[in-house]
């Protein structure tokens, strides 16, 4: 599917990617363009470095979504059809509202809440934050209040933590599991526990050895206070599931054309796949066009240029001039090589590539991040003081 | 950094703590070492880590009867502990370059490493994986693990560890490493060795930039290499705004890195290396 289409038509679209390829700016680029052009967008970031604010023009990002000032948008240029706001995520403050809604009564709640090793998990357990992005997300959509929700995604480092999360707080929440860390502390007697402790006190015992008593014990209160709750925490993630192989959502990944990037992309698409989400669109951001086009060898264009310049230059000027060419078609060539290596890689023919040229600003305002979304629309007046890309 | 400081005579070790491990291929090397440990390069060894690896490997070494320790390393509630308890993995891994450290732990027969480079994951997972010996002190009750975390904690806070924050010298990078220095300093209480700035522009541009090719674009490799001209140059004066930027604000020694236009990986890395070596070991202001 077309990355117009599916800014026109789509609830969800994830951007996936590994750090410092422009992922945040890219899910912030295409949340613009979709509310410029007439669908109410929300772009949701777990990014901790809290990169968007300031593309987005506000002083710092609060846990709550914030609207994007339409006059800001118009003074860069735009004409916003409908609104866009912008949240990040709190990671602790959202597990702490999902333990607040499922708790029984506040005395569970404030038991979990206060309980040591609760504090410390919620932000720790490997995928709570991916899996809380989800929920938000689930939360967004369910609410119904926007046309289209962007969720910018850690980086893929990760990839599995992102796309086990819901599973994985599943397995984490097993009541079959959980019952060996109350074996020690349950009052005595109850059925079955006899041939529960045969199985699991040793392994218990050995733990309790390695890490102290107490931590068992804060383990084992904090899985107590989870009983009752854990048949709640379950279905939602089997709805959070649902929601990421819902037909009204769809996967994009972005990458940078350097070969870690590269790698790094290929590894999350395969894992996609397997995964079996939806996935449409590799944006590939930082492409550096040739000054020289299609030439693959420099010699004989150097050559040629030395020539031409030679009476219509001062000499210094003639070495810049050679010294940049040279540096920036060697950079256009290894993208070139990146970018061979991910449609290698890449199984699926319908398989869409938008490449976003290097630019040589930073893309700190909305012009820019405009700039970036036009880019990713191919039109040509975003780039048109800019050699053509491969 | 590595290679720089074994072409000065160094023995040096590089610990990766998670995979994809990208070192021996950078360095040269066709594969990791096998077992993921052992010498990538003259001068330099690597210590390629998998968290889950580290923890089970650990466990086996808490565990005198081994049948037991390989029962629990397959039990689910073994699994399900792993989980949950606090960045139990991290410390582990933390704990595998204590060792090294202390002179417990030989990597491939190998020991007395002169420096010992710890290849950390990005800004806020960085911060996760530094702060994780408090952690576990504030977690755990007095136990073999929180004995480690005390033994991790005060190797991150001797007098010859630092915490090197590398940077781009773009507007969100610079930020986002500002900020981690001032959390590793205040926050974290560890030592700041240098903020590095990666990949600055040369003045190659400068002189063509100014330069107008008149009717002379009318060719299109004059005009492409004096595009190539004004790009340079206007990344180069972009990157120098934010490296004023980051000279102003950081506590730390400055140190600039090239950016070098090269496709070849351990081209760059064999010309950073040169760059490093001639900066010196002092790791004075350099740019």
């Amino acid at each position: 599917m077309r990355m117009e289409r599916i800014l026109r038509e789509k609830r969800v679209v994830v951007c996936c990617g590994s750090g410092g390829v422009g992922k945040t700016t890219t899910a912030a680029a295409l949340a613009l363009r979709a509310a410029v052009d007439g669908r109410r967008t929300l772009v949701l970031t777990i990014d901790p470095a809290k990169r968007l604010a300031n593309a987005l023009g506000f002083d710092e990002f609060r846990h709550e979504e914030q609207l994007v000032s339409a006059d800001l948008m118009r003074r860069a240029g735009l004409e916003p059809k409908a609104e866009l706001r912008a949240m990040m995520l709190d990671v602790g403050g959202t597990f702490d509202a999902i333990i607040d809604r499922y708790a029984p009564s506040p005395e569970v709640r404030d038991r979990i809440l206060q309980n040591k090793l609760y504090r410390n998990l919620s932000a720790t357990l490997a995928g709570s934050q991916e899996y809380m992005a989800m929920e938000k997300l689930y939360d967004r959509v369910g609410e119904g209040e926007y046309d289209l929700i962007v969720l910018d995604t850690p980086p893929t480092r990760n990839a599995l933590d992102f796309l086990d999360a819901p599973r994985r707080m599943v397995d984490f929440l097993d009541e079959s599991v959980l019952k060996w860390f109350l074996i020690p502390y349950v009052a005595a007697g109850k059925m079955g526990l006899n041939l529960l402790r045969r199985g699991g006190e040793v392994i218990l015992r050995t733990l309790e050895r390695i890490t102290g008593s107490e931590f068992i014990r804060d383990i084992s209160d904090f899985f107590q206070a989870f009983e009752g709750m854990y048949e709640g925490f379950r279905d939602r993630a089997a709805h959070v599931v649902n929601l990421l192989e819902d037909p009204g959502t769809i996967f994009l990944l972005v990458t940078s054309p350097t070969a870690v990037a590269i790698d790094e992309a290929v590894y999350f698409y395969q894992k996609l796949r397997e995964y079996n989400f939806a996935f449409s669109t590799f944006i590939v951001n930082r492409v550096h066009p040739s000054p020289y086009g299609d030439a693959i060898a420099l010699d004989p264009v150097e050559a040629v240029l030395r020539e031409k310049l030679q009476e219509e230059a001062p000499p210094a000027v003639v070495e810049s001039l050679l010294a940049s060419g040279r540096a920036l078609h060697t950079l256009a060539m290894r993208d070139r090589a990146g970018l061979a290596r991910l449609r290698e890689a890449v199984v699926e023919e319908e398989v869409d590539y938008r490449l976003v040229p290097a630019l040589n600003e930073d893309v700190h305002d909305l012009q820019g991040l405009a700039q970036i979304g036009g880019a990713i629309m191919r039109e040509q007046s975003a780039t048109s003081a800019i050699p053509p890309l491969l | 950094m590595a290679q720089a400081l074994a072409a000065a005579g160094a023995r040096v070790l590089v610990v990766e703590p998670n995979a994809p491990h990208r070192l021996p291929g950078l360095l040269g090397a066709a594969a990791p070492p096998p077992e993921g440990q052992g010498q990538v390069a003259p001068g330099i060894w690597g210590l390629f880590l998998d968290p889950e690896i580290a923890m089970a490997a650990y466990l086996r070494s808490q565990v005198r009867v081994r049948a037991i320790a390989e029962r629990m390393v397959r039990s689910k509630i073994y699994q399900r502990f792993v989980a949950a308890a606090p960045g139990l993995k991290e410390l582990i891994v933390l704990g595998k370059v204590m060792m090294v450290y202390r002179g417990r732990h030989q990597v491939a027969g190998v020991g007395g490493f002169d420096q010992v480079i710890l290849d950390a994951p990005a800004t806020g997972h960085g911060v996760q994986l530094l702060r994780v010996p408090r952690l576990t002190l504030d977690t755990f009750g007095e136990s073999p693990l929180t004995r480690e975390a005390r033994r991790v904690q005060e190797m991150l806070q001797a007098e010859s560890t630092f915490v090197d924050v590398v940077t781009l010298a773009e507007e969100m990078p610079v930020n986002e490493a500002l900020e981690l220095e001032k959390t590793t300093r205040d926050l974290l209480d560890f030592q700041v060795g240098s903020l590095i700035v990666n990949g600055l522009c040369p003045p190659i541009g400068e002189a063509a930039a100014a330069w107008d090719p008149g009717e002379l674009r009318a060719d299109p490799r004059i005009a492409g290499a004096h595009y190539a001209a004004t790009w340079c140059d206007a990344r180069r004066r972009m990157q120098q705004q934010h490296l004023r930027r980051a000279r102003a604000a950081t506590r730390a020694p400055l140190e600039c890195l090239p950016f070098v236009f090269s496709a070849d990986e351990r081209e760059v890395v064999a010309h950073l290396a040169a760059q490093l070596r001639a900066t010196g070991a002092s790791r004075r202001e350099a740019c």
